[in-house]
């Protein structure tokens, strides 16, 4: 796929700047998703200390996705990453279930954010895994389906894999250019 | 709310659904081993081929994986010793403590633990958060299947970043979190080694010398101010070659250290800016070469001698440090080429 | 010169590489990596890159970064001079680093159609590129390529 086509896809919005952010917990799968995104090698990844930003530019239009790391210590500088995002796609390591509260909680905290009004793609990441829940028992934990106020989806994915992931960019770029 | 993009991810869930359905899950509690007091358990190879593992709430315990792995949780384990054959991805060890980890994996991760000894192969830097007492040593042990078992698990056992640890949570002006194992402990010393009929046909050695995995010497102080860079450039049997060439430099000076290792694929371009010469731009196209940094006084004399006698009536290509002074621009460059290769 | 003293007192913090990649995304595998150094600010550095990264369709440059301190407002400012003329710049900013952090920026930019090209024996030699950091508006690194095409 590639950011190129991407940024050709999610042209129709009337911004000319869009800005992804990508969060969830350490050991998710964020910058894998992220490196699916550009249709980069996945094979040697390592734990993000930071953020990783891949940018694309084409004929005026830009794409910004931002992945931030996900450890316990660095959740609290989060939010200096909330302004200007179109869009929040929340990644669950859907076989780490030991963490299904912890990331539910972090979830909800993003939901209460003023800043971050915007579109959520949850991706229910590592379907691949023996150990994986369904991605509705996920989102029956999470109760998303009380979420009222915004456009949200749930998409069972496998980064490595890469089933799921074009169901929910499609998704995105719906929301996306839905969005005024 | 869009009636639509709903309807469309019950159709996903469907089709995921019926793509794991496919898969056998009915022998799911076969990769979780959970509430093990005082047990041993193990896996043999081909019985975990490649799944993911969970392991959680064990007490004095034995585990061994002697098998390739996806992806494993070590969560709430008190006085186990555990050893994991090649992870695909990370191992994740949370709230565990007085534990005994041997481990080869592609990301090595840490949270709230306490007193956790691991030899590690990790591909990637390893990380430690909320964890104290944590004491590092190179992975070191051999079985008859391990080197097919890290093929299959995409791992180099030249790519190994054991002792180059990130602490998400440093103590200021204090180095309490983690520290090195002294290079003479071996893996035994930690470990017990399963006994039985069944791991006979194994052949299970903690024999440093016979590790599948080169000793490293990481970021612990070197011995000596000179060091030597050696390529193996890839003509089919550089592993072997690399692998001859560090017995022969042990058997030649046993103070000779292997300071670091890197396999990695470098494009003609990468080549002229570490070697800083035109010579070795065919070379690097035959696919990843081996980069080895040796360290010990008369470091490169020594290798040039090793090397000549190893590739005595050869044709393949070998590149050494011309000098002491070369040595150390070259290893740097090398290394940061590297470095910055696997940035992310 | 109090300034110039106050950039240097931060420099240690902030350690950065430095890639540019020509790659060609629409297929075919035609990348080379451009340049590849641990910058040491101040120092102008030289690369040496094949003409034809000036036919690729789109170019990719990576930089990654360490720093110790938190900032709050860091960006950067890329330009490429030809003869100490600027030809194109890019501006990015990042806002907030994490303390202790480890960064990586990737972007990917259509290049300008070959016929807007100058040939590769006029910008030979004459070509430098400028990256200067800033957090806010002090500068805290500066890194200078001379590039030279082969």
């Amino acid at each position: 796929m590639g950011l190129l086509s991407l940024l050709r896809k999610l042209r129709s919005n009337p911004d000319l700047e869009l800005r992804i952010l990508l969060l969830g917990l350490d050991n998710a799968g964020k910058t894998t998703l992220l490196k699916v995104l550009a249709s980069e090698d996945i094979t040697h990844i390592t734990p993000t200390q930071g953020f990783n930003i891949k940018s694309v530019q084409s004929k005026g239009f830009k794409l910004n996705v931002w992945d931030i790391g996900g450890q316990r210590r660095i959740r609290p500088y989060w939010k200096n990453y909330f302004e200007n995002t179109d869009i929040l796609i929340y990644v669950i390591d859907s076989a780490d279930r030991k963490r299904f509260e912890e990331t539910g909680e972090e979830l909800t905290e993003l939901f209460e954010e003023e800043k971050l009004g915007v579109p959520v793609l949850v991706f229910a990441n590592k379907q691949d895994l023996m150990n994986a829940a369904r991605s509705s028992e996920i989102a029956d934990g999470l109760n998303l389906n009380s979420i009222r106020d915004r456009a949200w989806q749930i998409q069972p994915c496998s980064a490595v894999t890469g089933e799921g992931v074009k169901e929910g960019i499609d998704w995105m770029t719906q929301a996306c250019n839905k969005k005024k | 709310m869009d009636d639509s993009c709903c309807a469309f991810s019950l159709i996903c869930h469907k089709l995921l659904a019926r793509d794991l359905d496919k898969r056998d899950k009915s022998n799911v509690e076969n990769f979780i081993i959970d509430g093990k007091k005082g047990e041993t358990v193990s896996r043999l190879p081909g019985t975990v081929n490649g799944e993911q593992i969970v392991i959680q709430n064990c007490q004095d315990s034995n585990i061994y994986i002697f098998d390739h792995i996806a992806t494993v949780s070590i969560d709430d384990c008190i006085n186990c010793n555990i050893f994991l054959g090649p992870i695909k991805s990370s191992v994740f060890i949370r709230d565990c403590k007085q534990c005994r980890v041997a481990v080869v994996c592609q990301q090595f991760r840490t949270r709230d633990c306490f007193q956790v000894d691991t030899f590690l192969l990790c591909g990637t830097q390893p990380i430690i958060e909320s964890s104290s007492r944590m004491k590092f040593a190179c992975f070191s042990f051999n079985y008859s299947q391990l080197e097919q078992q890290f093929k299959s698990a995409g791992l180099s056992i030249f790519n190994n970043n054991w002792s180059n640890i990130h602490d998400f949570t440093p103590v200021p002006d204090e180095d309490v979190n983690f520290s090195y194992i002294p290079p003479e402990s071996t893996l035994a010393d930690f470990i017990p080694l399963p006994e039985g009929s069944e791991f006979e046909s194994l052949q299970l050695s903690s024999d440093p010398n016979t590790s599948l995995v080169p000793q490293t010497w990481g970021r612990r102080r070197k011995q000596s101010d000179e060091s030597c860079l050696v390529v193996f450039f890839n003509d089919g049997s550089c592993v072997e070659r690399a692998v001859r060439f560090l017995h022969s430099l042990k058997t030649k000076n046993s103070k000779c250290i292997l300071v670091q290792s890197k396999e990695i694929l470098m494009e003609p371009d990468d080549s002229r800016r570490v070697f800083e010469t035109e010579s070795y731009v065919t070379a690097v196209q035959g696919g990843p070469v081996i980069g080895l940094e040796l360290n010990c006084d008369g470091c490169v004399a020594l290798c040039q001698a090793a090397v000549v006698e190893l590739m005595a009536g050869t044709t393949g290509l070998v590149f050494v440090s011309q000098s002491p002074q070369a040595a150390e621009k070259q290893v740097e460059a090398f290394y940061n080429f590297a470095d910055m290769q696997m940035g992310i | 010169m109090d300034e110039a003293h106050g950039e240097k007192s931060l420099l240690p913090s902030l350690e950065t590489d430095l890639t540019w990649q020509s790659n060609n995304p629409f297929g075919g595998p035609t990348s080379s990596t451009l340049l590849n150094h641990r910058s040491i600010p101040e120092k102008e550095h030289e690369a040496r890159v094949p003409k034809k990264i000036l036919k690729c369709r789109a170019v990719s440059r990576e930089i990654n970064f360490s720093s110790k301190e938190p900032m709050d407002k860091f960006r950067l400012e890329q330009r490429v001079l030809f003869k100490g003329k600027c030809l194109e710049e890019w501006f990015f900013d990042f806002g907030f680093v994490i303390p202790g952090s480890t960064n990586t920026w990737q972007s990917l930019i259509e290049a300008a159609p070959e016929s807007q090209m100058m040939p590769a024996n006029v910008l030979n030699g004459n070509v430098v590129i400028e990256t200067r950091f800033y957090d806010e508006e002090m500068c805290v690194s500066v890194s200078k390529v001379r590039i030279f095409y082969v």
